[in-house]
């Protein structure tokens, strides 16, 4: 009967978690067409990723005559999943997540890594050369994103002294670690911008160069899958984000899962807004910035932090 | 003529008007520019949330087609639209062409069956088109022979220093870089680019050939269309050396005329050009802030009626139209020069575009190229941060020569003495032969033509800027990483159209 019941209850969660991501990554939809063409045309932006996917879902669905058709057909639902399955460790409320392991920022972490590979495998499977040319810049985003978000991130379970994203949350009861952390803020937040290839990290999708880079063979409900994907990861990292450094779902007077979606959103768009000052970087250019600039920073940050937390009341507890 | 649009009927806010029909969905479109319809899709890209632009036919609910298409294009359109997926529908806007010179093209109508066709080359007909009810028949298209194999064969491995695996991209003949068709073959060791390869011709319609077989008159509509994104330059280039012909000087007021026509018309095309370079950085602010400046210039210059294009006068409708427009220039004018400040400051921008993309002002000047390539050249580095501010720069002058020309106009029109009456008849120009030059968008424009006193030119030849920094392209992108390589090229500004003649 038990174990009934705890199968019945994974599954709402998991559907839950679903529904929770599937309206995340509209949000992000929205807040794109918001940001770029100004609230007079609101009414439109809450309308049109609507409208959008209910025309790709009638459209064709195409397939490159000799390219790998299990790696073409299997890549969206791959990105999908990792990002259903990183979304589960996210708690909304004390005791309100998909699953609360002791290890979940390790787990979302090395989550991130089958995103970047079905990314990869959605371009290396076209058989032509721009999904191929994407596929080399998708690789050289695995690469250069992993570290600098891991060290940035761990400044977090550093201070609440566990990898559970319960406990982190908890840990900033008296005072958010973004307050004491904002290098570690800046990397990681950087360092998300390059998991989910948004701009200016975007070169693995690059509209016009490479006619959609990865994504150029995609049509249909594929395609919809993909771009669904790619938003849904960006609203998972900025909402680990808000666990890490934000105090999660704390805050007065309004439930804590409102509390939880109103920081996720409102930390999407000011990431997005800022990531609009900046042209699109040349792939050795993200490199450099990784490799320069964000991996010592990223390590000075940890030393910061150290010496932070044995001080800060909140920190170290 | 190539006046302002206010001045022209065609107002400034034509480029942003609220269609009257809204449009009650959103589309993907997939652009296909033959040649002139560079500034018309920048601007579309920009106004109308409706529609989006993508570049990947699979990604694409609507093929907007801006013609003409010549023969050679034509293959390359119809393999662009069989690859979008179904359902799907097309649009084609062609150009408001002159009544004696419409250009050779494939017939879409028959090449995309169903089409719609937009009412004007304007956004807002555009917009129009895409909203009208009715049927709209899916996108369908008739097979085309392909007169052309488009191949090309790698190297010796032995030719190729340090390279490890060659790959060859082929890029276009429809891409964004340029302004209408241009296929390039890059040869890639990874994201570096080893060769290039060129391939023009696509948007070719013989402007010289057709000069040569019309008479006086249409000869004139010909020239405007040399550069379709510049009409006055050829037009006006073409007046001059009629003019010279005849051994005649244009009257003060159509000299200034001229002067304030071919200044509006540099400075909207280096405008609409940044917008477009902007576009294709994904510099959000920087685009916004370039397209509120090209926008009151509107993105193209009314058809030229025979009279304008033989006695080169460009008409205003009145004096105090004219005069509005002078304002509207000298207000562009520090606001270009606001944008050319932003830029020049604008760190991450020159992290991007500072050093690459570098041409040597001798080389330039030795392949006979002019304008602001050289310019950028002669002024500094001549890398495409330079370019892009060097035009800037070019931009708020050629507003300050449009307003000067502007504020003094007569309240009529100014005009050739009605020597040759009202007629539409333009008489043979005696015996001999001048060359004429003009200041155009892109560079130097001229123009040498022969007259045998028969009813027709007897010889035409045209200079063409563009042509001149295309044969240049394939040692400029040798060398250049990938990402880097469409940056050069879209800042070296070619016209397609005025490039192939």
């Amino acid at each position: 009967m038990s174990e009934t019941t705890g199968i019945v209850g994974a599954t709402i969660r998991a559907v839950v978690t679903v529904l929770a991501l599937g309206l995340g990554a509209y949000a992000v939809a929205v807040l794109d067409r918001l940001l770029r063409f100004g609230w007079r045309y609101a009414s439109y932006a809450l309308a049109a990723p609507l409208r959008e996917a209910a025309s790709l879902l009638g459209q064709e669905d195409l397939a490159p005559r000799r390219g790998d058709h299990f790696l073409f057909v299997s890549a969206p639902f791959i990105a999908v999943a990792t990002a259903v399955l990183a979304a589960l460790v996210l708690p909304v409320g004390p005791g309100a997540s998909g699953f609360d392991p002791a290890i979940g920022l390790f787990y979302f972490i090395v989550l991130l890594s089958p995103f970047i590979i079905a990314i990869m495998n959605a371009g290396w499977s076209q058989n032509s050369k721009v999904g191929l040319f994407a596929t080399f810049r998708a690789a050289a985003h695995l690469i250069s994103y992993e570290v600098p978000l891991g060290f940035a991130a761990i400044g977090a379970p550093m201070a609440a002294e566990s990898l559970a994203i319960g406990r982190i949350v908890a840990a900033q009861d008296g005072l958010w670690f973004g307050v004491w952390q904002p290098l570690g803020v800046a990397i990681y937040l950087v360092a998300a911008l390059f998991v989910c290839f948004r701009h200016p990290f975007d070169g693995a999708l690059a509209g016009p160069g490479l006619e959609g880079g990865v994504l150029a063979e995609y049509s249909g409900a594929r395609l919809l899958l993909l771009r669904m994907a790619l938003d849904a990861v960006f609203i998972v990292l900025m909402a680990m984000a808000v666990e890490l450094f934000f105090g999660g779902w704390q805050g007065p007077l309004l439930p804590g899962p409102l509390w939880f979606a109103l920081k996720t959103i409102l930390l999407s768009a000011a990431v997005i807004a800022l990531a609009r000052l900046v042209p699109r970087l040349r792939v050795d250019q993200m490199l450099s910035l990784c490799w320069k600039v964000l991996v010592p920073a990223s390590l000075v940050n940890i030393a910061i932090v150290g010496v932070l937390a044995l001080f800060i009341v909140g920190g170290g507890q | 003529m190539g006046m302002p649009q206010s001045a022209q009927g065609i107002a400034p806010h034509q480029v942003n008007r609220p269609v009257n029909r809204p449009v009650n969905r959103s589309w993907r479109y997939l652009a296909l520019d033959g040649g002139g319809g560079a500034h018309l899709l920048t601007a579309l890209a920009a106004t109308d949330p409706h529609l989006r632009e993508v570049f990947s036919p699979r990604h694409a609910d609507l093929l907007l087609v801006v013609g003409p298409v010549t023969d050679r294009l034509a293959p390359s359109l119809a393999s662009m639209a069989r690859a979008v997926p179904h359902p799907a529908h097309g649009l084609i806007i062609t150009g408001a062409s002159a009544p004696h010179a419409t250009p050779p093209g494939y017939p879409l109508e028959s090449l995309l069956p169903g089409a719609r066709q937009a009412s004007s080359p304007t956004v807002e007909g555009l917009l129009e088109a895409v909203a009208r009810p009715g049927e709209w028949p899916p996108l369908a298209v008739h097979d085309v022979a392909n007169p052309e194999l488009d191949l090309t064969s790698l190297p010796p491995r032995e030719s190729l220093e340090m390279a490890t695996e060659v790959a060859v991209l082929s890029l276009g003949p429809l891409q964004p870089f340029t302004a209408g068709p241009l296929r390039l073959w890059l040869l890639c060791d990874g994201d570096q680019v080893i060769q290039c390869h060129i391939a023009a011709g696509y948007a070719a319609r013989d402007i010289a050939g057709q000069m040569r077989a019309s008479d006086w008159r249409a000869a004139g509509e010909w020239a405007a269309q040399l550069d379709p994104l510049a009409p006055a330059t050829g037009a006006i280039a073409y007046a001059r050396a009629l003019e010279r012909l005849r051994h005649e000087e244009p009257t003060e007021g159509v000299t200034r005329a001229r002067v304030g026509a071919l200044a509006w018309e540099r400075a909207r095309n280096w405008l609409w050009w940044a917008v477009r370079f902007f576009s294709l950085l994904e510099d959000a602010p920087l685009h916004r802030a370039a397209f509120a400046l090209a926008e009151p210039l509107g993105i193209s210059a009314p058809s030229f009626n025979a009279r304008h294009a033989t006695d080169g006068a460009p008409g205003h409708s009145d004096g105090a139209a004219a005069r509005v427009s002078a304002q509207t220039a000298r207000t562009l004018e520090r606001d270009v020069e606001r944008l050319a400040s932003r830029v020049a400051g604008n760190r991450p921008l020159r992290l991007r575009t500072r050093g690459i993309g570098m041409l040597d002002a001798h080389a330039l000047r030795a392949s006979g190229v002019t304008g602001p390539a050289l310019d950028a050249s002669v002024e500094g580095r001549g890398d495409v941060r330079q370019r892009l501010l060097s035009r800037l720069r070019a931009a708020r002058t050629a507003l300050a020569e449009a307003a000067e020309a502007l504020a003094g106009a007569p309240d009529t029109p100014p005009r050739h003495e009605s020597r040759y009456g009202a007629t539409d008849v333009t008489p043979a120009p005696p015996e001999g032969q001048v060359e004429t030059a003009v200041s155009g968008p892109r560079g130097t424009l001229g123009l040498r033509i022969v007259s045998d006193g028969g009813d027709h030119p007897a010889a035409v030849e045209w200079s063409r800027p563009s042509a001149a920094l295309l044969a240049l392209v394939p040692h400029i992108l040798a060398g250049q990483k990938l990402a880097d390589a469409e940056i050069i090229l879209a800042s070296l500004d070619l016209a397609m159209a005025e490039a192939d003649g």
